[in-house]
């Protein structure tokens, strides 16, 4: 989790996370080149490869050369076992890589030597120097053959392992990315520009400072899923109509199949980042028709901000992912339920504050993001949230507009601005301490951390219920409490439904009527967007129970995937063109 | 090795292992002196995957071959079948010395080797590589024996069979460890084709679909050559275990089912009709719809013919297919299959079994049996073809040891 305040109040110069992405093997080296071309903003592109007159054609900024002594500059020849022994032998070298816990993307394209050999190797090098590890993976087109498929599903169950999000992109889905008649070259080239805009999109949203910030917690919780098949789109636009062309842009990216595909997503990030125009209404625009196509209880965890060198484009990117494979419910599956309640709230809060100043991104920031950490750091939430109401807005401003859009919002909203912040203190006491104290240290582990507060936020609801100014407060705290709450009860889903509806209710009409009541002077836009946004934040409060509908949907899918085969479930399967063809006919083509 | 003219053709198939001995008379006829015949275990899409079981039944095949024909069984004809089979097309080209104008046999060797030097993936070895024709000067001569004539240039066709090594050498052990000397391995396909189609058939083209318990084998010719052949994993067997899913009825009930009621093509006569099963005690037991059962058969069978139909069509042959789709293996007694084979691939479609044989034969008339009897008839043509060669069989099983 990367938060503006806290990098506000320790180290004004680390505003950014050290972005490493690394290319591995032939397709690896060409997502950098296509990345490299494209531009990508701080980040470090290094290439990996035991072939050295591949490497010696890569843009890269830094070259590893794999298995120097091993292959002698040759490739690895489609032998993962030279791959891993290449890596191996420079395992050094990539350690050195790792240094200063960055987030490194791995980029490979799997079923090859180098790629698959040296990916596992990578990421877990990565992982044991406290790097986030994100992994790109390409897949062999099937007809490659049944053995390099086999030694490239070999390969991303072990990078399952060391990866904190893994996607993969099938090269039998590249015939979608382009026209028919479109050569060759322009298939590969559009693969390679998925990922690396995927790449450049998780990187700009972690590095960028959001009015209404998404963190890597939220792009876990979008990227859960096992064995997913990522969904990734992104538009830019600009002109009268850009809200709705950027969207459409977006949808259109073959990943997300016309948008077909994201009404099976759960939950998806939605970034939206604009100049200084941006306006609200644009926003709200925006996220209609984007919510258009997702799942009426999907959980969004929306994202805005500001960026200057958009000019008049604005842009939206649409992250989510659809499992391919069962979820299985292990201790991760739990953790990262945490994580999806905590940015579900992280979302109700935001949009709340939202009402109260209409039309400006600058407050949202301020109240959102409390409360997205709120669920981390309960304890500071006792200790700071009587006392400390008058620092906070201070800090929420600052941080906010800091460099880049502090200007945006003045310029745009100078009489606003104000108006803002006197709300804000008002709600914010609690949520502003916790940030503090949590963000500074669980940064990326803050998953693991979840579980550990879930029994303090319920007692603070209790001591703070007295108070009758901080009614607001404690509403939040209904919505963070929430969390922590679940994932104990996660494993029996059914369980989890029950308690969710009944806290829910209460917290969402309060804050509506809190923030109309201190902010009534508002423009009449604000009251549509309060509305919409709470129907955004319906949806998405409800979106603890949908796992259960959710995995049930899921369990439908299991037997279509793995009909019976009867007295062929032993022995190997024939596969031809995709198709199991031991499962009956009948079943398959019914 | 001293030969008789007795040869022996070995099928280890997915439902049955079936030995034919066969006499091959002066005149060529091939006289069948007995056919041994167990049913199978341990065999699966063609495959031996249970050494231990299949052995059991080898032996006992063995042993009832040797019986009913009243021969010690030394040697046998070995079929091999499996997706793994491919098949491809080659042409080997040379040119004649310039003081040189009669093809000799040297040339042709030498042809021969290019022809067959095609690169084929490192696991795989060479089953058959099978002369199709012979072009002196150009395209438009083909010539079968071009020994003695003139020319500048010599090319050959050849069709090239290959197979994964260890799979062959797994099924070749196995009829060893009997112990039974293997004389040479032949694709079921290729097998079958030598009894199920005569010249003329060859030679206005054919397609040989030999649809048996695990696999499905089939074979292309046109023009007299051998021009395509494969393999799909699909036969009897998944219809079987077809239908006992989706009834969720044991497999062997399913068996009977498909063997009395089953039909390839939905008919209308089955709406709303239904079959009782009988339960072990000879009591009612569950009700199968007619109509369902034979859906069943129809799209499993569909999808095997349209694959196959794909297969082929891509070398666009089925133009100079004269002779149509020839239907054999124990499958192919499935009703309504021919109209259904007829249907897919627009041709002529027939059942067909064995000819060209006497003795008991008549007995054999049964398209289960092409495949061994056509081990016998492909023995004949071999031993035929190459006479002279003293490398003859012993060299051929070296390109199997490695």
């Amino acid at each position: 989790m990367l938060e503006y305040r806290r990098e506000a109040k320790d180290s004004p110069g680390a505003d950014s996370v050290a972005v490493k992405v690394i290319g591995i093997g032939g397709a690896g080296a060409n997502v950098l080149d296509r990345m490299a071309l494209e531009g990508i903003e701080g980040a470090e592109l290094i290439s990996m490869n035991t072939d050295v007159r591949a490497l010696g054609t890569s843009v890269a900024n830094t070259k590893v050369q794999l298995g120097k002594a091993l292959t002698q500059g040759l490739a690895a020849g489609g032998d993962p076992e030279l791959g891993a022994q290449a890596a191996e032998e420079s395992q050094a070298e990539i350690r050195a890589i790792m240094q200063g816990n960055p987030i490194v993307f791995v980029c490979a394209g799997l079923g090859g030597g180098t790629g698959s050999g040296a990916a596992p190797l990578v990421a877990k090098i990565a992982r044991e120097e406290g790097a986030f590890v994100v992994s790109f993976m390409t897949m062999p087109f099937s007809f490659e053959g049944r053995r390099r498929l086999e030694q490239a599903e070999a390969t991303l169950r072990s990078l399952e392992v060391y990866s904190n999000a893994l996607v993969t992109f099938d090269n039998d889905r590249m015939g979608d990315l382009v026209l028919p008649k479109e050569g060759v070259s322009a298939a590969f080239s559009a693969a390679d520009q998925i990922i690396s805009q995927s790449v450049r999109a998780v990187c700009n949203m972690v590095n960028q400072r959001g009015l209404v910030q998404v963190g890597l917690d939220d792009l876990l919780t979008a990227l859960k899923s096992h064995e997913s098949r990522c969904l990734f789109g992104y538009g830019q636009a600009k002109g009268d109509n850009r809200a709705q062309e950027a969207v459409a842009r977006a949808l259109k990216s073959p990943l997300l199949d016309k948008g077909a595909l994201l009404k099976n997503a759960k939950n998806a990030i939605v970034q939206v980042s604009g100049g200084e125009g941006l306006t609200l209404y644009e926003v709200e625009i925006l996220m209609k028709e984007v919510t258009k196509h997702l799942q009426e209880n999907a959980q969004i965890l929306f994202g805005l901000s500001a960026d200057e060198k958009l000019g008049e484009n604005v842009s939206v990117t649409i992250i989510s992912s659809v499992s391919e494979n069962e979820v299985k419910p292990e201790g991760k599956g739990g953790e990262t339920g945490t994580k999806e309640k905590a940015a579900a709230t992280a979302v109700a809060a935001a949009t709340a504050p939202l009402v109260s100043t209409p039309e400006e991104p600058v407050t949202e920031p301020a109240p959102e993001e409390p409360t997205a950490k709120k669920p981390d750091a309960p304890l500071s939430v006792e200790e700071e949230a009587g006392p400390e109401t008058a620092p906070e807005p201070e800090v929420a401003p600052e941080p906010v507009a800091a460099p880049v859009d502090e200007d945006v919002a003045e310029l745009e909203l100078d009489p606003e601005p104000e108006i803002a912040l006197e709300p804000e203190p008002e709600p914010e006491p609690e949520p502003a301490p916790p940030l503090e104290p949590v963000t500074e240290e669980p940064a990326p582990e803050s998953v693991e951390e979840a579980p550990a507060l879930e029994p303090e936020p319920e007692v603070t609801p209790e001591e703070e219920t007295d108070v009758v100014s901080e009614l607001e407060e404690l509403m939040m705290d209904d919505a963070v409490e929430e969390p922590p709450l679940v994932p104990p009860a996660e494993r029996t889903e059914t369980d989890e439904v029950v308690p969710d509806p009944a806290p829910k209710p209460e917290p969402e009409p309060a804050p509506i009527p809190a923030a109309a009541a201190k902010i009534p002077p508002p423009r009449k836009k604000p009251a549509p967007a309060s509305e919409e946004t709470v129907a955004v934040e319906l949806p998405s409060t409800e979106a603890e129970p949908d796992p259960t509908g959710e995995e049930a949907h899921q369990e439908e899918l299991i037997p279509k995937r793995k009909p019976s085969r009867g007295r062929f479930d032993k022995s190997e399967p024939t596969i031809i063109d995709g198709e199991d063809l031991d499962v009956p006919t009948f079943l398959r083509k019914k | 090795m001293a030969k008789s003219n007795i040869y022996v053709g070995l099928e280890i198939g997915t439902s049955k292992i079936c030995m034919v001995v066969g006499e091959v008379k002066g005149d060529g006829a091939i006289k069948i002196l007995g056919v041994g015949q167990a049913p199978s275990r341990g065999v699966r899409k063609g495959e031996i995957v249970d050494y231990d079981n299949a052995q059991t039944c080898l032996h006992e095949a063995l042993v009832r071959a040797e019986d009913r024909s009243d021969v010690i069984i030394n040697n046998v004809f070995l079929a091999i079948t499996g997706s793994h089979i491919e098949s491809l097309n080659n042409r080997g080209t040379i040119t004649l010395a310039g003081d040189q104008n009669e093809i000799t046999e040297e040339d042709l060797e030498e042809v021969k080797e290019i022809a067959r030097d095609v690169p084929i993936p490192q696991q795989n070895v060479f089953l058959h590589s099978i002369i199709r024709h012979y072009f002196v000067d150009g395209q438009d001569n083909k010539v079968q024996n071009p020994i003695g004539m003139l020319g500048t240039k010599l090319e050959a066709d050849y069709h090239i069979v290959h197979g994964i090594r260890t799979r062959i050498q797994n099924a070749i052990r196995c009829v060893r460890e009997i112990p039974l000397e293997v004389e040479d391995v032949v694709f079921s396909g290729v097998a079958s084709a030598q009894v199920v189609l005569n010249k003329d058939d060859k030679s206005r083209g054919a397609i040989v679909v030999d649809i048996g318990g695990g696999t499905t084998d089939y074979v292309v010719y046109d023009d007299g050559a051998l021009s395509q052949s494969g393999c799909v994993g699909i036969g009897g067997d998944h219809i079987t275990n077809d239908i006992s899913i989706v009834m969720k009825i044991p497999l062997s009930k399913a068996e009977k089912l498909k063997v009395e009621h089953g039909s390839a093509m939905i008919r209308e006569s089955d709406e709303g009709k239904a079959i009782k099963l009988e339960d072990d005690m000879h009591f009612e037991g569950k009700e199968i719809d007619a109509h369902m059962l034979n859906q069943v058969i129809h799209m499993r069978l569909r999808e095997v013919f349209e694959f196959i139909h794909k297969k082929i069509g891509k070398g666009s042959e089925l133009a100079k297919i004269g002779a149509g789709i020839f239907l054999t293996g124990g499958s192919s007694k499935m009703e309504g299959i021919d109209k259904l084979a007829e249907e897919i691939f627009e041709l002529p479609v027939q059942r067909s079994s064995i000819r060209s044989m006497s003795g008991t034969a008549s007995a054999f008339e049964n398209p289960q049996y092409s495949t061994p009897m056509g081990l016998v008839r492909y023995a004949q043509i071999l031993d035929n073809d190459k006479p002279v060669k003293g490398k003859g069989i012993v060299g051929f099983l070296k390109r199997f040891k490695k």
